[in-house]
């Protein structure tokens, strides 16, 4: 009954069916790739808004977990020896402090950056430098791809997004620097494209590098324009410009670092997806599949994954729930709507576990990507009808390279800041900060 | 079930506001709690001579007006809420000591006095100012700000990007072409209600990428390479199939089923010639004949009186199809004889090549013309690309180029050239680092050294802010002469120019980036009502809900009507599907027609179903919304957001058991501020219960019958959207003031400022005085000096 077994959707995706045959491409996979012969680290980071009912969630006393999973995690127990439940997390600054209503969009903003983020609707906005950035600056300097930010929504469409605060809080969670949040792709075709190239398979090596060397012509023009107008600008225009070398910097670093490799997967039958499936799950998973297609070619080691904007209104008419997310998540303690929310959560954690299985099923040396990996899912909001950002709802899978025992239940003291769990993960990749947001150490017994 | 929910609803706040006021007097005048609403209002007589000690009469001898009649009236009747300890939705009006103080505050004042204006404020059950002491505090507001608009400064607009909508219509009219390259673009953040503010509008690592795909995808597209026109397949690039052999120079073809085959992708369809060059080795009494098919179809015979090693060549027109095309050539009469004279034994033929030859003329499409007119000479292509590049330079720029900037994009051409590609490739380098140029991506004012104050914008800085106000792209041909004659800013002309600019087609840019803003209609993507309760509500209609609105919009606009019809015009847009929707008869085809509304169901965006729609939930209506929706875009005095603790937008008091209704009236009388937002939201929402949640009209709700009275705070009443509307028009002042607000922040892409209220202020006089018409107040906002000048940046 399942509905992930159908697997129906796989039909016509190439990029499922060629994982194995990719996996025999050496050049290719991460494994190879790296010259000590030992596969990366990856940091996955995915988001579910609106909080999850926590009743449902939390498996009972520290500890192993227990065969019999709560309803909401119930699709991960056969899966249950590959993650950890941490309880008593906190964003503190997810929290007013002052600042009144808006909670989506604040507590999203926070959740990779530990920050209060600024409350604006419109000019000057600020937040922190998120988690899965400052890793990528270190590590993402290895791969074509610094950090991929990907997700099943835009941005918001109009009106400021949550009391006040800018749309760019509530659907970002990877802000780049303090004013610049990272923005998602949420097309898999685009993803694909955007990893492999646009699919011009016959395009030969020499008029590839012709190109290339008339892409970083009409990159110096620019810059060049670029500098010369940033001089005659004020303060706050010349920060757009800013904004602007940044860009052409990334693409500047592709173009010398890395050699386009399109041509090699399409060799190894690969297709791109269509687009955006109607189907949400199948969105969902399709968007999972382009993050392990990623990590597995290592165009990246660093990911962030929105399921939804927080406060996302989404009907999951697949599931029989036609009312919205949001309204559900204010349950008001309603039964019915309880029973909704939960369902709703545990069908997310469904398309978790399709991600986390087929992570799983990746070999890498002697281990798998999954033991590779670590993979923090959860949510900014604890409970959606409180708006609470103590005790947050956060899995960690993956044994982060066999450094990080899984399998456990592990219960922190309330209101310990979800910061340090990013420093005990940067520190285990070896990037070296001395604080993120509002950290006060690492977390114990956790790696 | 569901209009009692509703009606339960009304009861609530009704409750909620009784047990809302006794508590909310506790907190002014200390009264004990559980008393009566009735022994509440019998201590608030007591309370008032209390604090009215000091007539605000009296003590006016001196002092500004902000000591002598904006504090005294925060005594009387705010500060018991919004001052000392208590602050009401973090709200305090007794922090500014001085008018000094009060004038750097001005935005707060401002909505202070929006609130006591429409009587919002006080709320009802509190002492109630007259309607002199009202007007009195709203002029002594006004006057914190600068009377005189002249002082007033411009505003700061900061650098502004493309965004989505201005990017593909800017390529579309620089180009034509139409294939909206930003669609894949990361989404446009949003700031003030528009996704074109300055501020907001970053770039992202991401975006840069697509940028510099997007130029170069564009130029590929409108300037064509040329594609040789003759494709020759000798020797070894031929094959061959039946009784033939191989070698380096040619097909040898040794009996009658030999045949050497060309094949042949052509990118270009169309008239051809098809040739074929060999020779025979004659045996026999004849010559050797071969047939020429064509795609497996034999178009020609010939025959070959040409003796090896002397080659002759055979061709015959014929149409090409687009990709591969296979030429194949076939020996027909093989002859052998041993017996034969030395040399005339076997009879065999060779061919030695196969080609095609376009003969159609060149043609270029229209984007490649309108960039390219005309071919170059031999000789003068570096002259043309320069011409070319410059002309378009300017147009990408908004502005004339310099000498400098001609000559870095024509070291791209050279550099091309260098690399031996052909004149059109070197074009489309330069295209392509235009289009990823700063000069084009951002809309760029640069203040002349060492400027200071404030400074009219340029003629090209104006037609770049008229064009992207009302056509969302670049300045037409007429703008950029009219500019560079330094005509443009002629008010008369200024004038003439947006009244063309209104009729021109791409005035539908409003409709789409303004009224799609303003209204919220882009919520519409989003909004899918359960298709169990609401099965014809498919995309096609949501399509035509949206049409209808924009279509509205633009006929008020291009017909230059009173801006009030948006609150109650008398006519609409329908097709058949929507006149369904809304039980309007006789009504054929999906074309949109004007149709008089003089029903009271409908007249006015109120009764457009894509509003009443996106402020629904998918299973119903929500009054919260809709009150909300009124308030923010028709009124422009948003409530403020609810405190913490309590969810946006939440009817709670809906679907609620006994147990849990208690729980929230606690939590109102803890709150006093719910009420005094929601007294404001929720009648007008009430109002327009008539409508369901995909806006069809309904006079019951599951069989019950609906309340559709409404009470607002300061006690008028009315039933039913028709009352409503006529109420929001006696607010016609402030309606107009919203959407003044809404097209200057459109238009200038930033927020508005306290000190630009003078600017709305004298656009809504010069509006009131002319009806109101709509074209006349998008002339006004061009001509204001905040679109007209810009403050210079530090």
């Amino acid at each position: 009954m399942n509905p992930l077994d159908r697997r129906t959707f796989l039909r016509g995706v190439g990029t499922v069916m060629a994982l194995p045959v990719l996996e025999k491409m050496m050049p290719l996979t991460a494994l190879a790739a790296s010259p000590a012969k030992v596969a990366p680290t990856r940091m996955a980071f995915l988001f579910v808004p609106n909080g999850i009912d926590m009743a449902n969630w939390t498996p009972g006393a520290a500890g192993a977990l227990p065969t019999q999973l709560p309803h909401v995690l119930a699709p991960l127990a056969e899966l249950r020896n590959d993650f950890n439940v941490l309880t008593g997390l906190t964003q503190h600054y997810a929290f007013a402090n002052g600042d009144g209503p808006g909670d989506h969009a604040r507590s999203t903003a926070c959740w990779l950056t530990g920050v209060q983020a600024k409350k604006t609707a419109g000019s000057d906005i600020r937040n922190g430098i998120s988690v899965d950035q400052v890793a990528a600056r270190e590590i993402g300097k290895q791969t074509r791809f610094a950090s991929l930010e990907i997700g099943c929504e835009r941005g918001g469409v109009s009106g400021d997004c949550d009391s006040g605060y800018s749309c760019a809080y509530s659907s970002n969670i990877s802000w780049r620097g303090e004013n610049t949040p990272v923005a998602k792709e949420v097309n898999p075709r685009l993803v694909f494209e955007r990893l492999f190239g646009n699919g011009d398979a016959g395009e030969e090596a020499e008029s590839r590098t012709r190109r290339d060397l008339f892409r970083q012509s009409v990159l110096d023009l620019v810059s060049e324009d670029a500098a010369k107008l940033k001089s005659r600008l004020g303060k706050r225009d010349s920060q757009k410009l800013d904004e602007y070398f940044e860009g052409v910097r990334e693409i500047e670093k592709r173009l010398q670092k890395f050699e386009n490799n399109q041509a090699a997967l399409l060799a190894a039958g690969i297709g791109k997806p269509y687009g955006i499936p109607s189907d949400y799950g199948e969105h969902i998973r399709l968007m999972g599949d382009m993050m392990i297609l990623a990590f597995q070619a290592d165009l990246t080691r660093v990911c962030t994954f929105m399921f939804a904007n927080d406060g996302s209104n989404r009907s999951y008419h697949q599931i029989g729930i036609s009312d919205g997310h949001h309204d559900i998540s204010h349950h008001g303690r309603d039964p019915k709507k309880l029973e909704k929310k939960r369902t709703i959560d545990r069908y997310h954690v469904e398309q978790l576990a399709y991600v986390i299985r087929k992570m799983k099923s990746i070999r890498e040396g002697d281990g798998t990507m999954l033991d590779n990996t670590m993979l923090v899912y959860g949510a900014g909001i604890s409970d959606g009808d409180a708006h609470n950002h103590n005790n947050l709802p956060i899995l960690v899978a993956g044994k982060a390279g066999r450094k990080l025992a899984t399998g456990r239940h592990v219960v922190y003291p309330d209101h310990t800041p979800m910061t340090n769990l990013f420093m005990s993960m940067l520190d285990s990749v070896g990037v070296k900060v001395e604080k993120l947001g509002d950290s006060n150490g690492r977390l114990q017994g956790l790696f | 079930m569901k209009s009692k929910r509703v009606r339960g609803h009304v009861e609530i706040g009704k409750i909620a506001g009784i047990l809302l006021t006794s508590s909310f007097l506790a907190g002014v005048v200390t009264l004990g709690p559980g008393l009566s609403p009735q022994s509440a209002k019998a201590k608030q007589g007591q309370a008032k001579p209390a604090s009215a000690k000091k007539p605000a009469a009296k003590a006016t001898a001196s002092g500004d007006a902000y000591t002598r009649t904006i504090q005294p009236f925060v005594t009387k009747y705010c500060g018991g809420c919004h001052g000392g300890t208590t602050q009401v939705a973090n709200i305090s009006l007794t922090k500014d000591k001085s008018l000094a103080a009060a004038a750097k505050n001005a935005g707060l004042w401002q909505r202070a006095a929006a609130n006591v204006s429409n009587s919002h404020m006080p709320p009802k059950g509190l002492p109630a100012p007259t309607l002199k002491e009202r007007q009195a505090f709203v002029d002594a507001v006004k006057s914190l700000t600068i009377a005189d608009c002249s002082l007033a400064d411009a505003g700061k607009v900061t650098v502004r990007r493309l965004n989505r909508a201005e990017y593909n219509a800017t390529v579309r009219d620089l180009v034509g072409v139409d294939f909206r390259p930003a669609d894949d673009f990361p989404s446009d953040d949003v700031g003030y209600g528009f996704d074109n503010i300055g501020d907001v509008l970053t770039i992202s690592p991401l975006l840069m990428e697509k940028y510099l795909n997007a130029a170069e995808a564009i130029a590929a597209q409108a300037i064509q390479l040329p594609i040789p026109s003759k494709f020759t397949l000798t020797g070894p690039m031929l094959s061959k199939a039946g009784s033939a052999s191989q070698d380096d120079d040619s097909v040898d073809l040794m009996s009658g089923d030999g045949k050497a085959i060309g094949e042949f992708n052509i990118k270009r369809p169309g008239r051809y010639v098809v040739r074929f060059a060999g020779y025979q080795y004659a045996a026999g009494p004849e010559n050797a004949s071969v047939a020429l098919r064509l795609n497996g179809e034999e178009v020609g015979r010939f025959e070959m009186a040409n003796i090896a090693p002397k080659t002759a060549t055979f061709e015959l027109p014929a149409r090409l199809n687009k990709g591969k095309n296979r030429v194949e050539v076939q020996f027909l009469n093989d002859f052998y004889d041993p017996k034969g004279p030395d040399g005339r034994k076997d009879r065999n033929v060779t061919i030695r090549s196969i080609e095609v030859v376009r003969t159609d003329p060149e043609s270029y499409s229209e984007s490649h013309r309108r960039l390219i007119p005309v071919d170059p000479k031999p000789g003068t292509e570096r002259d043309t690309a320069k011409a070319v590049l410059t002309k378009f330079a300017e147009r990408a720029y908004r502005r004339p180029v310099s000498a400098d900037e001609v000559n870095r994009l024509m070291s791209l051409y050279d550099l091309s050239t260098k690399a031996k590609e052909p004149f059109e490739r070197g074009v489309q380098l330069g295209i392509t680092a235009a289009l990823v140029s700063p000069h084009f991506l951002f809309r760029v004012e640069v203040d002349p050294r060492d400027a200071k104050g404030s400074r009219e914008l340029t003629d090209f800085e104006l037609a770049t802010r008229l064009s992207y106000f009302i056509w969302s792209s670049c300045p037409d041909d007429r703008l950029f002469e009219l500019a560079r004659q330094k005509k443009l800013r002629q008010p008369g002309v200024l004038k003439a120019e947006v009244v063309r600019m209104l009729a021109d087609p791409r005035a539908e840019g409003l409709a789409d980036n303004f009224a799609e803003q303003w209204f919220q209609l882009r919520r519409l993507d989003g909004f899918n009502p359960n298709p169990k309760q609401f099965p014809g509500f498919d995309n096609e209609l949501k399509e035509d809900l949206r049409t209808e609105t924009k279509r509205f919009f633009m006929h008020v606009l291009r017909r230059n009507e009173s801006a009030l019809d948006f609150i109650d015009g008398k006519y609409t847009f329908l097709n058949e599907r929507l006149a369904k929707h809304y039980g309007v008869p006789s009504i054929s085809g999906d074309q949109f027609r004007l149709v008089a509304m003089n029903s009271p169901q409908r007249g006015g965006v109120l009764g457009h179903a894509s509003i009443l729609s996106i402020t629904s939930n998918p299973t119903r209506t929500s009054p919260v919304k809709r009150g909300k929706w009124v308030l923010e875009n028709i009124l422009g005095t948003p409530p403020p957001p609810p405190p913490p603790g309590v969810p946006d937008l939440e009817e709670k008091h809906e679907d609620m058991t006994a147990k849990t209704l208690r729980e929230r009236m606690e939590l109102h009388r803890k709150k006093p501020d719910c009420f005094s937002c929601h007294s404001r939201m929720d009648p007008i929402g009430f109002g327009m219960e008539n409508y369901d949640a995909v806006g069809k009209w309904r006079t019951a709700d599951d069989g019950a019958t609906l309340d559709t009275s409404g009470v607002l705070p300061d006690g008028r009443k009315f039933k039913g959207p028709q009352q409503l509307k006529q109420i929001l028009l006696q607010n016609k002042e402030q309606f107009v003031r919203t959407l003044t607000d809404r097209l200057l922040t459109y238009s200038m892409g930033r927020g508005m400022e306290p000190k630009d209220q003078c600017h709305i202020d004298s656009i809504v006089a010069r509006a009131k005085a002319n009806e109101y018409r709509f074209a006349d107040m998008i002339v006004a906002v061009v001509q204001s000096d905040p679109f007209r000048k810009r403050d210079i940046r530090p």
